[in-house]
Order: structure tokens, then C-alpha cells, then sequence
């Protein structure tokens, strides 16, 4: 699958994580809502961990991606106020 | 939805917002590729603006330090002519300009990382404009109508999300930007007109507040005793 970092670009990451990211994905959100910066920062450093695990996208390659994740340098609130500009 | 896949729902969106009336890629794809163009002219624009704005507030916070260093000399001044009094106003103006100061420095360093990244997105961007540039003739010369349009259509949706990704990065450092010069101009106002004499702007607590005061009353006396300390040394 390809994974988008905001800010840094596309991995071509292992489909097998998708779970393991599902799962991470609820912890982050649940911490942009309770405002816990602490675990924002700890689960987002782990999912990107992984993402960079995978294969940098060449430059010259034009793909679209299966998941957006934040790139490192975004805070907690910078995530809360693009919920928030975006609502569901 | 958890954050990752709600971001991922607001790029999409925002892709297929910019790809609409992209019906036939084939017939369509200089016009697209003209647009993409426009699109980088755009970017780059934001970029530089982004870079003025923060040259301007660069200028101002220099101007606050020549301030703050006229406050300074004024306090020596009237600690030379036994003015307590007015040694001690100018010192604690000097005190209020120097904390904002130092509040905007630290913005400006944070813009500054914010910059690097739009630059380099920038050319990251450039590259995959190029990229879609060669894909297209590629396209128009190999593929029937309807290959070229799976074809062009993932190349132009990955081109979106890259365009995407640089403008909300834009629009976050044009906020920070623009937050900044609000807060530069409040101060540059305040100081022009004397009315930051009251060190400790009120947080809304008025404990803290009177902590504030204190512990500025406090490094004014300190810094006062250095400075008639100082003024001694040299008087004899």
C-alpha cells in the first residue's frame, strides 16, 4: 500500500500493517480528542516509524495514496484544527 | 474513523475537487497539464509570500531590540543622574519588550522550519509536474481513449494529492505568519506609544498576575542594582 506523510511524501509500505495502523489510527484520534499530547506524539512516532520502514515513491512516479498520514512537526493542535476546518 | 483515515477522507475530497470537469484526460490532458502549471505559479507565489512575511516580522523584531538597547541606555542615563525613578520605568519597559521579543523569536525559529519544508515541497512538487508533463505525451502517443484515461487519470490524482499536501502546508505557515505580525504590530504599537509600561500583560488570572509582577518588580530591582553598581565602579 501507499502511504502519504504530510509534508515529506509517499512510502510504498508492507499491505500486512494495515491492521497494525487501524488499530494506531484510533489511539491518535482518541488523543487529539482528550488532548493528551503525550500519547499524540507516542502513537504518531510509531506509525511513522513504520511508514518509513517501507520504500521511498521515486520523485518521477505519480501515485495516489491509500492512507495520509501526519508528518512528525504537526502538533496536536495543528491535527484538532484540520478536524475541525473538515468536519464529517 | 480514526485520525489517519479522516485525513485521508479530507484528501480525497479536497483530489477530487481539483480533478473535477476532467472528464476525457485524453482530450484534456494539455489543458490539465497547462492548469497543474497555473497551479505551481500558485504555490510558488504562497511560498513567497510566506517568505516575505516572515522578512518583514524579522525587520520589526530588529527594530524592537534597538528599542529595548535605547531603554537600556536610558536607565543607565538616569542612573547616572541618581534618577531611580526613571531608571526603574525604563528598565521595566525594557523587561515587558524583551519577554515578547523572546516569545517571537521562538516563533520565528518554528517559521523558519516551516519554510525549508515549503521549499522543499516546492521541488518536489515541480519534479511531479515534470513528471506528468512526460507521462502525457507518453499517453497521447500509446494508449486508445480509454486506457489513457485509467492512465492518466492515478498520475493526475497523485499530482493532486502532492498539490494537496503543499497547500495545507501553506496555509499553515500563512496562519503562523499572520498570528505573528499581529502579535509583532501589537508590540511595535505598544512601545511606540509608551503603553508597555505595564510589564505583565494580565493573563485573565489574577494570581498569576500578581506573580507576574512580582518577579518582574524583582529582576527591575536586580537589574537596577547592577546598573548603580556599575555606574560606581566606573565613578571611582
Amino acid at each position: 500500500m501507499i502511504v502519504r506523510v504530510m509534508g515529506e511524501g509517499q512510502y510504498r509500505v508492507d499491505g500486512g500493517l494495515v491492521s497494525r495502523f487501524e488499530e494506531t489510527d484510533q489511539h491518535l484520534l482518541a488523543a487529539v480528542h482528550r488532548g493528551d499530547d503525550a500519547a499524540y506524539h507516542m502513537h504518531l512516532r510509531e506509525v511513522l516509524d513504520l511508514v518509513r520502514q517501507g520504500v521511498s515513491v521515486p520523485i518521477g512516479e505519480l501515485v495516489s495514496s491509500d492512507l495520509i498520514v501526519p508528518g512528525s512537526d504537526m502538533t496536536l493542535r495543528d491535527a484538532r484544527r484540520i478536524l475541525e476546518e473538515h468536519p464529517e | 474513523m480514526g485520525l489517519m483515515s479522516r485525513m485521508s477522507t479530507i484528501f480525497k475530497a479536497k483530489v477530487s475537487k481539483s480533478l473535477d470537469g476532467m472528464e476525457d484526460p485524453r482530450e484534456t490532458l494539455d489543458y490539465s497539464y497547462q492548469r497543474q502549471l497555473e497551479q505551481l505559479q500558485q504555490v510558488r507565489r504562497g511560498v513567497a509570500d510566506v517568505v516575505t512575511s516572515k522578512k518583514r516580522i524579522e525587520l520589526q523584531a530588529a527594530k524592537l531590540e534597538e528599542q529595548i538597547h535605547q531603554w537600556d541606555d536610558d536607565a543607565k542615563a538616569a542612573v547616572s543622574q541618581n534618577r531611580d525613578d526613571l531608571a526603574r520605568e525604563a528598565l521595566s519597559r525594557k523587561q515587558a519588550a524583551n519577554d515578547q521579543l523572546e516569545g517571537l523569536h521562538t516563533q520565528l525559529a518554528d517559521l523558519e522550519k516551516e519554510e525549508a519544508k515549503l521549499v522543499d515541497l516546492e521541488h518536489k512538487l515541480s519534479s511531479k509536474v515534470d513528471a506528468f508533463r512526460t507521462q502525457k505525451e507518453v499517453i497521447k502517443a500509446k494508449y486508445s481513449a480509454a486506457e489513457a484515461t485509467v492512465h492518466i487519470g492515478e498520475a493526475a490524482t497523485g499530482l493532486s494529492e502532492e498539490m494537496t499536501d503543499i497547500g495545507l502546508a501553506m496555509q499553515r505557515a500563512q496562519d503562523k505568519t499572520e498570528s505573528m505580525q499581529a502579535r509583532a504590530q501589537a508590540i511595535d504599537e505598544l512601545v511606540d506609544n509608551g503603553a508597555l509600561n505595564d510589564p505583565t500583560v494580565s493573563s485573565g488570572d489574577s494570581l498569576r498576575d500578581e506573580l507576574n509582577k512580582m518577579k518582574t518588580g524583582k529582576s527591575v530591582d536586580d537589574e537596577l542594582a547592577r546598573l548603580k553598581a556599575e555606574s560606581g565602579q566606573n565613578a571611582s
